[in-house]
């Protein structure tokens, strides 16, 4: 048993602060004052917090729906002056002079939106609703209005380009795929271990952003590191992406508004791998292929690739089997607020085929029901729920890796219908392509298992937040919270007894498979808070103090019929008793934490925010169940003491943080794996494992400048001490131990990150405004206590990068073909060797043995250090920079906004082209209009470069890319337009829109597209046979009413 | 102060509160879905199961379930010009490519694993059986139940086979290797070369030898499927298993000269081909944990063919490697074991019985090289191969009692024993599968030990992985078979019984090396690339 103690008198010390704050509080009641606040539109504003700051947090009130208020002062106070301030979050406070008469008085209030981006209130990371100019630490924020023009696809994919220091990447394009998430650098080494903590409506949510429709999204805000997300403790190295949906508060009083969004559109590729249009083989005088007695095709003797295919054969695969594929979003809002009630509730539908022929793609349904009710004046409930179902047949084989449908798409024979390849007549999508295509059979025909399998992969998920809130004093708040997230997954895979079997170079009857696997996560997160604040002078001090505890329950089972009796049957009792094989894991995660937030404010001034947490894991191994985190942050807005020329705003920040990362549940025990009943060693335990820990301190600087001008400007400093390796060990001297989780990384990184925004015109009719966001990282292995690895993504063993001390993370490893005679001479084996008497450089620029230009013999030739070493580096990830540009224009009643973003340098390794070396499928070998003396024989590239697939120098490319990311043109209905409509009743809008998603990108990359990486994570840009990212081009008709 | 006084209890009230509902959640989780190790060496039925499947996990590591890749059996077989494929698979075409490449050992090269993965399953097996004999030394008696018979004898003698086994194909396969067992402290061992593991093997089986002498217990076979081992099979397994391991550690054929064959004969007379003879053979459950992989692809047409060099042994008018896309005439061997006939109207000659059917269409991509070409395919254990729908579901032998058999007769040939005898044991299969002329006592040393060697590539083809290797690197360079030196086949590419440039053991793989911070270094290769020594 854990004893908390120390959490518990965290808490304590933090209620202790705030129960202080009411020595300044009692007083006594005399003089009334009431009044009323309204909006532009004179509609009553409900919750405005009405205060005379220098009487104290006792004095006050709070606005009711109506928008009307009432407060006391103590007649000690009649024939003061005062000033008189009313507030609320998203609205500019107001305030103003007052006299207090002994008589009750009346003061009206009208307050405005905020609108420009800098007053965006922040509520993450914080001890209360804190106002952006207020901020001591970064946070990332994407409001509404840079919602709207495009609605996201997903929550991950609306932060693309918008958030400096924030990097989205669509590691597979697959519809329903969700896209990796990192926030400045890498915390981590393992593959795919960047992704920040996900908080959906205070709910820690731990299964993703695939079942969260775009649409539903009201804000989402980012905490970018240790600096700034101390407040998570253990969970928030990566940084925190919080997202709030929409609620009905901003509904007209007693009104139920209505929107529905309906999007039509279609998905296809933009740029396509080139393929190979030429060939190297013998023709007859009547244009076939001499066919040799093997069944094979025979070779030219020069092995150009340069042959024409006989009239009316040759077939571009990708451009004739991928299609353009629909998609369709129905989306339907209704909000109310009347009272005390806020009620918001959508509904979604959405399809998205992909381009993959014979599949349905992926369908999803939404539903979001949000309440805000209030209890009295003091209390108040929520609940916000997320129903999500989906169903995707975007089956594993047409997803990725080896063996997958763009594998054998890419290199399908170019000269085969793979519809019917062996001719009209036969099996249609057979598995045996005709023997005398080029280049073989093995790779196998890419739609025989879409049309076979089937596939589903079936998703339910459930997010609900439930919130109390208590405010016993103004000065006071108690919340309570209790966030769920639970998912039920079911995958079925099913090949059924008798289909065409592919394994054989004659067509079989295959004995069908069965897979059902269930999935069944369970997490909650409840919390409970006290806020308290004070205004004393001009110090205003909130403290939150919070408890929190975290459970997950995980429930996985996987079956497998490897055989079935019966066919037809998608039943496990249909499969051979012999080769059905079910495992299970069961997992329970626990975690206990507490912390306090203290925020002060000196007149708006200086600021100071002191951040202590501590955390209790059942992740953390036995030996070291505790972890404390801390986060120091102070601000000057100096603009607020010195008025300088042009400056509308000027602030400079900096702060100090820790935060954590905890292990994955298996990583702490000593066990054996067991497998159908037999044992075998797995890892050694680890009982000393601790939470990774980052530090980062970050400064910054605001400037509003030019009343047109916003710029912030970060610099942010980080290292991740104990970061987890699976640190092999020799076997043989582990008695069979083959690895241990270790704290065995320090991980460095160093972010630079800026963003301006630009109003540049702003008029009624007119507007443009654009805004820039641009982030330049590098991280490096400061210390690895284990020895140097290869590593890669999982699919393919393409492990290309190498991780040793002091290393750069992202760094390609591996052989560099030579490109001077002089440097072989850097290999111990040359010693004495002429090598200028017996190698050339040939026109490519690659050293090759001399006499072998242009023969079937001609190779490059792998650099060797004068240690003997071909393994140096040959490319690196990290781009010099990254950057969005967003741009809204708006004229009369049309909106043009376009969101451009890309990077420049960071190199890729192209997997997919080497594979395409191997089967001459690549248009890089096309011999075709090269002067003679230049021709290469197929053998240079197919065992030259494609090296059995070991990583080369040929292979990396450079990665910078412009993407056109988001476009919509769209026109608001005017109000003349609009009063033609009355129908549709008061408040009614519409909107026609033409939307593009990814529609152009630049790039010099060769690929489908140069935003790869493997496995969601940015430090693998691997790029190998990904489905690739789409372009979609819809329009969407918008009508509120 | 009253308003104090009011929060100051409100906030200990919740306080309190909190602090009883913090000390309630146990962090101390346990993971149910693998077996803690410290508590499954304490029980004596989970020992039993840890000593009875590392006979599963030597198994893998040898034949290649482990991942279901035929490592290192298919590499190992091409680089013996045994087998061919020209498929980037398992490192069949990597190690095949004609000049030869040195072998990749790479952490980063997929084809790293024709090492890696043989070495890590077989120091699974290895460190399982250690931990079992170590339970036993502590007095842990394995049996199934708290009530049941003590298995403590049959289940020790098993693990000291076991340990044979591992060290033993480390031995084999590797230059060097650790000898770890029950009494190695953890993290003390050192890389020792492949002479000092494969005499640590025999120590092991010397081992199992006696604790099996004279013995009547059974091992469960519920570990041991297609066989059962009793005292009696054990014994005579760890002897052919003893001598296999005599024969098969020299890399030439000088260290082979110097083999002590007399102590070779004395395990083998004790062999599983004599008295009662059986196979060493497993019955497959279709791959789910019991499945010879390397049978599963070594029989497959449209992925395996035999190599042309095993043609020509067959066959002495076929060239030992394809010159061109066009194949040359039809062999006719007189072996019965090839298929013979015309080829029928898809191109198959499948004659019931024989081990190597015939296919006129070659799978292969010309511009891999036309010398992996062969018409010809290994079908003896067809019925275990993915060429069926359930495949790895019968029952195949990985060590023949014939091999036992074949090592009496080199002995007895090696040590100037009973050259009749020795003649009678080859002919056992020579004439009694093949048809072939039989040898007599008056035969040449020459014919004699070509006709092993024969009946080596032909009869133990696709057997046990490795064998053809540990063949090729030792037999005889003077040796000639129907006129064919067989013993020096590769002249014209400057080698001598391999190719010119084939690794003659592998490395330590690199990412154990990299781990043990010990410099990468590989064998092999012909010009024009990086050549490194071949052993």
């Amino acid at each position: 048993m854990i004893s908390f103690n120390r959490v518990g008198r965290l808490f304590a010390a933090g209620l202790a602060l705030i129960a202080s704050s009411a020595i300044a509080s009692s007083a006594q009641a005399q003089t009334v004052i009431t009044g009323r606040v309204t909006d532009a539109a004179g509609n009553g504003v409900p919750g405005v917090n009405i205060v005379i700051p220098t009487l104290g947090p006792g004095v006050g009130g709070n606005t009711k729906v109506d928008g009307t208020y009432t407060m006391t002062v103590p007649s000690s106070s009649v024939g003061q002056n005062f000033v008189i301030t009313a507030r609320r979050i998203g609205f500019a406070p107001v305030s103003r002079n007052i006299t207090i008469g002994a008589a009750a008085a009346t003061q009206n209030f009208q307050l405005s939106q905020e609108a420009s981006k800098i007053d965006d209130v922040i509520v993450t990371g914080v001890a209360e609703a804190t106002s952006a100019k207020n901020l001591t630490i970064s946070v990332g924020h994407v409001g509404a209005a840079q919602l709207k023009d495009v609605p996201a696809i997903s929550p991950a994919s609306a932060l693309a380009g918008k958030v400096a220091g924030v990097r989205v990447s669509f590691t597979q394009g697959q519809p329903g795929s969700t896209p990796a998430i990192r926030v400045r650098t890498s915390t981590n080494l393992g593959v795919g271990t960047q992704s920040p903590l996900i908080i959906i409506d205070g709910v820690i949510a731990q299964n993703g952003l695939a079942d969260i429709n775009g649409n539903d999204i009201e804000t989402i805000e980012v905490l970018k590191g240790a600096a700034s997300s101390s407040t998570y403790g253990s969970s928030a190295a990566a940084g925190v992406v919080s997202i709030t949906t929409k609620r009905g508060k901003d509904s007209p009083e007693g009104k139920v508004s209505f929107l529905t969004r309906n999007e039509f559109g279609t998905a296809s590729v933009e740029h396509y791998v080139p393929l190979l249009e030429h060939h190297p083989y013998q023709l007859n005088p009547d244009g076939s292929f001499v066919i040799s007695g093997s069944g094979t095709r025979v070779l030219k003797a020069d092995h150009y690739i340069d042959a024409n295919f006989p009239a009316g054969t040759y077939r571009d695969q990708l451009k004739e089997n991928l299609i353009d594929g629909r998609t369709v979003t129905n989306y339907a809002q209704i909000a109310l607020r009347r009272d005390n009630t806020n009620f918001s509730t959508s509904f979604s539908r959405d399809t998205d085929r992909g381009i993959l022929p014979l599949l349905r793609g992926f369908r999803r349904q939404n539903a979001r029901l949000n309440l805000d009710q209030g209890l009295g004046s003091k209390a108040d409930f929520s609940a916000a729920l997320t129903y999500g179902i989906s169903n995707n047949d975007q089956t594993p084989t047409s997803r990725a890796g080896s063996g997958s449908t763009f594998f054998s798409l890419l290199q399908a024979p170019p000269d085969v219908d793979l519809t019917y390849p062996n001719g009209p007549g036969t099996t249609k999508y057979s598995p045996v392509l005709p023997k005398a295509a080029a280049g073989g059979t093995a790779r196998g025909n890419p739609l025989l298992d879409l049309a076979q399998r089937s596939y589903n992969d079936r998703r339910e998920r459930i997010v609900a937040a439930f919130s109390a809130r208590y405010r016993p004093f103004g000065w006071l708040t108690f919340d309570g919270n209790y966030g769920t997230d639970r998912l039920n997954q079911r995958e079925t895979n099913f090949l059924d007894r008798g289909l065409v079997g592919s394994n054989t170079s004659t067509e079989n009857e295959t004995p069908g498979s069965l897979n059902l696997n269930t999935n069944n996560n369970q997490a909650s997160n409840s919390l409970i808070s006290a806020l308290g604040n004070f205004t004393l002078g001009q110090l205003h001090s909130a403290t939150r103090a919070t408890y929190q505890y975290e459970e997950e329950r995980n429930n996985n089972f996987n079956t497998l019929a490897s055989t079935l009796k019966v066919a037809s049957v998608p039943d496990l009792q249909a499969g051979d008793p012999t080769t059905l094989n079910a495992n299970s894991t069961i997992q329970t995660i626990r975690t206990i934490n507490g912390n306090v937030v203290q925020n002060l404010n000196y007149g708006d001034r200086y600021l100071v925010q002191l951040v202590g947490r501590r955390d209790a894991s059942s992740l953390f191994g036995s030996a070291n169940r505790r972890a404390n985190y801390y986060g120091l942050s102070g601000a000057w807005r100096i603009s607020e003491d010195f008025k300088i020329p042009g400056f509308q705003e000027l602030k400079i920040r900096a702060a100090k943080g820790t935060a954590g990362l905890r292990p994955n549940f298996e990583y702490q025990y000593e066990t054996y794996s067991v497998f159908a009943g037999t044992l075998s060693k797995n890892t050694v335990g680890n009982k000393n494992l601790e939470p990774a820990l980052q530090t980062e301190t970050e400064v910054g600087l605001n400037a509003t400048f030019l009343n047109r001008f916003d710029l912030e400007y970060v610099k942010s400093d980080r290292h991740t001490e104990g970061a987890f390796l699976l640190v092999p060990l020799s076997l043989a001297q582990a008695g069979g131990f083959t690895a241990q989780y270790q704290n065995a990384a320090r991980i460095g990184g160093r972010t630079f990150e800026g963003s301006l925004n630009a109003r540049v015109i702003e008029r009624q009719n007119l507007s443009y405004n654009f805004t820039l966001t641009a982030e330049r990282s590098r991280q490096k292995i400061d210390q690895l206590n284990r020895a140097a690895f290869r590593v890669g993504s999982t699919s393919q063993n393409q492990n290309v990068f190498y991780y040793r001390n002091g290393e750069q993370l992202g760094v390609i490893y591996g052989q560099r073909w030579a490109r001077s005679i002089a440097e072989l001479g850097d290999n111990p084996l040359n010693a004495g060797v002429d090598l200028n008497a017996k190698y050339e450089v040939n026109d490519d620029g690659y050293v090759v043995l001399k006499g072998t230009r242009g023969k079937t013999t001609e190779r490059p030739i792998a650099y060797v250090d004068s240690k003997g070493n071909n393994n140096v580096k040959i490319g690196d990830v990290n781009p010099d920079y990254t950057f969005g540009l967003a741009n809204t224009l708006r004229f009369a009643g049309f909106t043009v906004y376009g969101l451009l973003d890309g990077t420049r340098g960071g190199q890729i390794y192209n997997f997919t082209r080497q594979w395409m070396y191997q089967d001459r499928r690549h248009a890089f070998l096309d011999q075709t209009g090269k002067p003679a003396e230049n021709k290469k024989a197929l053998d240079y590239y197919s065992i030259g470069f494609y090296n059995a697939l070991e990583p080369n120098s040929e292979f990396v490319e450079d990665g910078s890319y412009v993407k056109l990311r988001e476009l919509s043109l769209s026109y608001n209905f005017g109000q003349s337009l609009l009063n033609s409509m009355r129908f549709l009743g008061v408040g009614r809008s519409v909107k026609v829109a033409l939307i593009g998603r990814n529609l152009k990108t630049w790039t010099n990359y060769s690929g489908f597209d140069p935003e790869s990486s493997s496995n969601g994570d940015f430090n693998f840009r691997i790029d190998g046979f990904r489905y690739p990212s789409f372009r979609q081009l819809t329009g969407q008709i918008e009508i509120g009413f | 102060m009253n308003l104090r006084n009011r929060i100051g209890a409100l906030a200990g009230g919740i306080g309190v509160l909190m602090l009883a509902g913090a000390c309630n959640p146990d962090l101390n989780v346990t993971n149910p879905n693998q077996p803690d190790v410290a508590r499954a060496l304490a029980s004596g039925s989970d020992v039993r199961s840890l000593i009875g499947s590392s006979y599963n996990t030597m198994f893998q590591a040898m034949q290649g379930l482990t991942d279901n890749e035929p490592l290192p059996g298919l590499a190992t077989a091409v680089m013996a010009d045994n087998m061919t494929m020209a498929y980037g698979n398992f490192g069949a075409r990597f190690n095949g490519q004609e000049p030869r490449l040195a072998y990749n050992n790479s952490s980063a090269a997929g084809d790293g694993r024709v090492a890696s993965t043989p070495y890590n399953t077989l120091y699974g097996a290895l460190g399982a059986a250690n931990d079992g004999l170590s339970a036993i030394k502590r007095g842990i008696k394995p049996a199934t139940g708290k009530t049941a018979a003590d298995e403590t004898p049959q289940m020790q003698a098993f693990a000291y086979l076991i340990q044979g086994m591992a060290l033993g194909f480390e031995g084999l396969v590797f230059d060097k290797g650790f000898v770890v067992d029950e009494d190695t402290p953890v993290g003390t061992a050192v890389l020792q070369p492949y002479t000092a593991v494969s005499a640590a093997a025999l120590t092991k089986y010397d081992k199992a030898i006696a604790a099996a002498a004279g013995k009547s217990w059974t091992v469960a076979t519920e570990f041991t499927p297609g066989m059962t081992f009793t005292a009696d099979v054990v014994g005579r397994t760890a002897n052919t298993m003893a001598a296999r391991q005599l024969a098969y550690t020299p890399r030439t054929a000088a260290e082979n000269a110097a083999v002590n064959w007399g102590k070779v004969l004395q395990y083998a007379e004790k062999g599983i081909s004599t008295g009662s003879p059986f196979d060493l053979q497993i019955k497959g459950d279709g791959g789910n944990t019991w499945g010879d992989t390397f049978k599963a692809f070594a029989d497959l047409e449209s992925w395996v063919r035999t190599d042309q060099r095993v043609v020509q042994l067959a066959d002495p008018t076929q060239p030992v490697v394809y010159t061109s896309v066009t194949p040359p005439p039809q062999a006719v061997p007189a072996d019965r074991r090839w298929a013979r006939g015309t080829p029928d109207a898809d191109g198959f000659i499948k004659t019931p019985g024989a081990d190597f059917w015939f296919y006129k269409d070659i799978p292969y991509d010309p511009a891999r090289g036309v010398y992996f070409f062969s018409q010809w395919y290994h079908a003896r254990y067809i019925t275990h191969s993915y060429e069926v729908d359930d495949y790895m579901l019968t029952t195949v032998p990985y060590v023949l009692a014939a091999e036992n058999d074949l090592l009496i007769a080199e002995a007895l040939i090696r040590t100037n024993g009973d050259k009749a005898r020795a003649a009678s044991l080859i002919n056992k299969t020579r004439v009694g599968r093949g048809n072939l002329t039989p040898l007599t006592g008056g035969s040449s040393t020459n014919d004699l030990l070509a006709a092993i060697f024969y009946e080596r590539d032909i009869e133990l083809f696709a057997t046990g992985a490795g064998q053809a290797w540990f063949d090729r690197r030792r037999i005889d360079t003077s040796l000639t078979y129907n006129g064919l030196p067989i013993g020096n086949t590769w002249g014209f590419r400057g080698g001598n019984s391999l190719q010119k440039g084939t690794p003659r053991h592998l490395p330590v793989p690199a990412r154990e090396l990299e781990t043990l911070g010990i410099p990468v270094y590989t064998y092999g290769g012909a010009s024009p690339n990086p050549v490194f020594p071949d052993m």
